[in-house]
């Protein structure tokens, strides 16, 4: 071994630290095996940037956050590249996976044990690890009117709990402030308590069988070679990653060929009253009344909320006016595209698939045309949704402007939810990994990430990807 | 080529700001490097199949403002570099609108996180 080339042998690699790799490494230490636990990016502490800054934009997105999926319209993504992954850059909302998407993933992948009350237990040792809790005050008056419009029209709306420690507040009226129970919060201090080791800054280029033993060869902070030995390895690396990484290994059965994402869509609101401020906080509010798309709030900053106004450029002073007035919005839908991921020899980064159908763009004007109405129904006085050179919104009669089926060439979308890459299940046919991230017809290599999640789940899919993390590596321990 | 680039998306940035972030009092030379050291650095984290792209099209679109008022781009007056960018704006091809984009998004959005970010 030297400073050049140097070789680390382990029992357990885990790729990705991540939910799932996080939730992976802890609990394979605590049950005393010998872990490595691999990440690309550096660690740092959940206090080393604001929230949604710049600054977290630089340290913790994977490309600066400029990562997209081709197709027309292309689809805006970003994944975290950090110790703890995507846990540390998102806002922390929390969804079980629907008693009907498990029924849909044990019928159509054949995946084992995998219903509600096999996923019960799991929910709730991590629900009580990341402290999954309501809001324990006022939420964001930009939330509310998301709340009070669905109200309106009669439309089921829910305040999502998050995985978040919120300071007391003696105030009933004020929106407490707290602490995201990210990964670097949460599993990873575990793992690292029960002797995991972690090695950062470390990207693994590609994995070899030798042997009985997986050759894991990548660098260190890009400069130094090296190569991990290991008797077993988990892939976590994501659902963009994953693939990324077994294809460039080339392991591609079933493996980057049925990405998923949630499609959105966003409208900026203007309100006749203050709905935002500088420490607004997250929105917990979403509409969950459809069966093929949601709504919500986003993350509504002066920097969020300024570029959401880009297609307006025009509006540049109604924005230095009245920012306090105004808020982000979204529709989500669930998309029935599937993309693909591919590695070509030279490039470093993936390249992403998506082409939404027909009738994905008709979801999403649909979503975007009955959010735009509850946004009237709350009392909004302008609504700027974000389409190339699209007439804002100021009257119930203009919803008729939205066309039936969104434009292709000016519709701009983005997603925060990426998932089925290598879908888990005992059906070959269209599965990469058993029903346990084992990866079909190799030995002692499993995955366990959002790549895993059979389709869309519809709801952000952090808790999902947490829980089935957890079953595969009790399966794995012999402790189901 | 990489010179040409570095002038060129400064040239970008600089009428952005001028025209979409600062107030009309605020007209010092060059106050705003930062904000042309965060594109570029941007630029430099993309994926490593889209940083070349971007390069090509901003070349592009530099030896446009040729076609146009007989110089680069990055060379012409302020007035007529933001006549240029509009009109890259309405062109039928969306792969320039892109760029604009690309640009707007990244000037905008570290503008406002500046004194967001102070008043935090």
């Amino acid at each position: 071994m030297n400073n050049q080339n140097k070789t680390i042998n382990c029992e357990i690699a885990v790729i990705g630290s991540g939910p799932g790799g996080a939730i992976t490494a802890c609990l394979l230490a605590e049950a005393g095996r010998d872990v490595l636990l691999i990440e690309e990016g550096n660690f740092l502490p959940l206090e080393s940037c604001l929230p949604f800054s710049k600054q977290e934009m630089v340290q913790k997105y994977r490309n600066g956050g400029l990562t997209a999926a081709f197709g027309k319209p292309k689809i805006q993504y970003v994944e975290g590249r950090c110790v703890g992954g995507g846990s540390e850059i998102n806002s922390g909302l929390y969804h079980r996976t629907p008693t009907e998407i498990l029924e849909y993933w044990q019928t159509e992948f054949e995946v084992d044990a995998l219903t509600e009350k096999d996923l019960k237990p799991h929910f709730e040792a991590c629900e009580t690890a990341v402290h999954v809790c309501d809001l324990p005050g006022k939420p964001p008056t930009a939330s509310i009117k998301l709340y009070q419009g669905a109200m309106q029209l009669g439309w089921n709306a829910v305040e999502v709990p998050r995985w978040f420690r919120y300071e007391t507040v003696k105030e009933g009226n004020k929106t407490p402030k707290g602490t995201r129970q990210s990964m670097t919060k949460t599993f990873i201090p575990r793992a690292l308590k029960a002797g995991c080791k972690l090695l950062e800054n470390t990207r693994i280029n590609r994995i070899k069988k030798k042997s009985k033993k997986w050759v894991l060869s990548g660098k260190i902070k890009t400069k130094y070679s090296v190569n991990i030995i290991a008797e077993t390895v988990f892939i976590c690396c994501g659902a963009i990653q994953t693939p990324a990484l077994l294809r460039r290994s080339g392991i591609k059965q079933n493996i980057g060929n049925s990405l998923q994402m949630h499609p959105t869509v966003k409208v900026i609101a203007k309100f006749p009253e203050i709905v935002n401020s500088l420490d607004m906080g997250v929105p917990v509010h979403q509409v969950k009344h459809f069966p093929k798309y949601s709504f919500g709030c986003s993350i509504s900053s002066p920097p969020y909320l300024r570029v959401g106004m880009n297609d307006y450029s025009q509006d540049k002073a109604e924005f230095i006016e009245n920012w306090q007035k105004m808020a982000i919005y979204y529709a989500m839908i669930t998309s029935e595209a599937k993309g693909s991921i591919r590695c070509f020899p030279g490039y470093q980064d993936p390249v992403v698939q998506y082409r939404l159908t027909e009738q994905d763009l008709t979801n999403l004007s649909t979503a975007l045309n009955q959010l735009s109405l509850l946004l009237l129904e709350a009392k909004a006085e302008t609504l700027y949704p974000s389409i190339s050179q699209f007439k804002k919104i100021e009257k119930r009669q203009e919803l008729s402007h939205i066309p039936q089926t969104l434009s292709r060439s000016r519709t701009n979308l983005m997603t925060v939810h990426v998932f089925s890459s290598c879908p888990m299940g005992e059906n070959q046919q269209k599965c990469a990994a058993n029903s346990f991230g084992k990866i079909h017809g190799l030995e002692n290599i499993y995955i366990n990430d959002a790549s895993l999640l059979c389709t869309a789940p519809g709801v952000n899919p952090q808790g999902s990807i947490m829980a089935i993390a957890r079953r595969n590596v009790l399966q794995f321990l012999g402790k189901l | 080529m990489r010179q040409l680039f570095k002038n060129t998306a400064s040239a970008l940035c600089y009428s952005i700001i001028h025209h979409r972030c600062e107030n009309d009092n605020n007209n010092t030379d060059f106050p705003h490097n930062q904000i042309v050291q965060f594109v570029l650095q941007q630029h430099g984290r993309m994926p490593d199949y889209l940083k070349l792209p971007i390069i090509l099209l901003t070349l592009i679109f530099d030896s446009w403002g040729i076609l146009r008022r007989g110089c680069l781009f990055h060379v012409q007056q302020d007035t007529v570099r933001w006549q240029q960018i509009e009109d890259c704006k309405q062109l039928p091809l969306g792969i320039f609108r892109d760029l604009i984009r690309f640009y707007e998004s990244l000037v905008i959005f570290a503008w406002e996180s500046e004194s967001y970010e102070q008043s935090k």
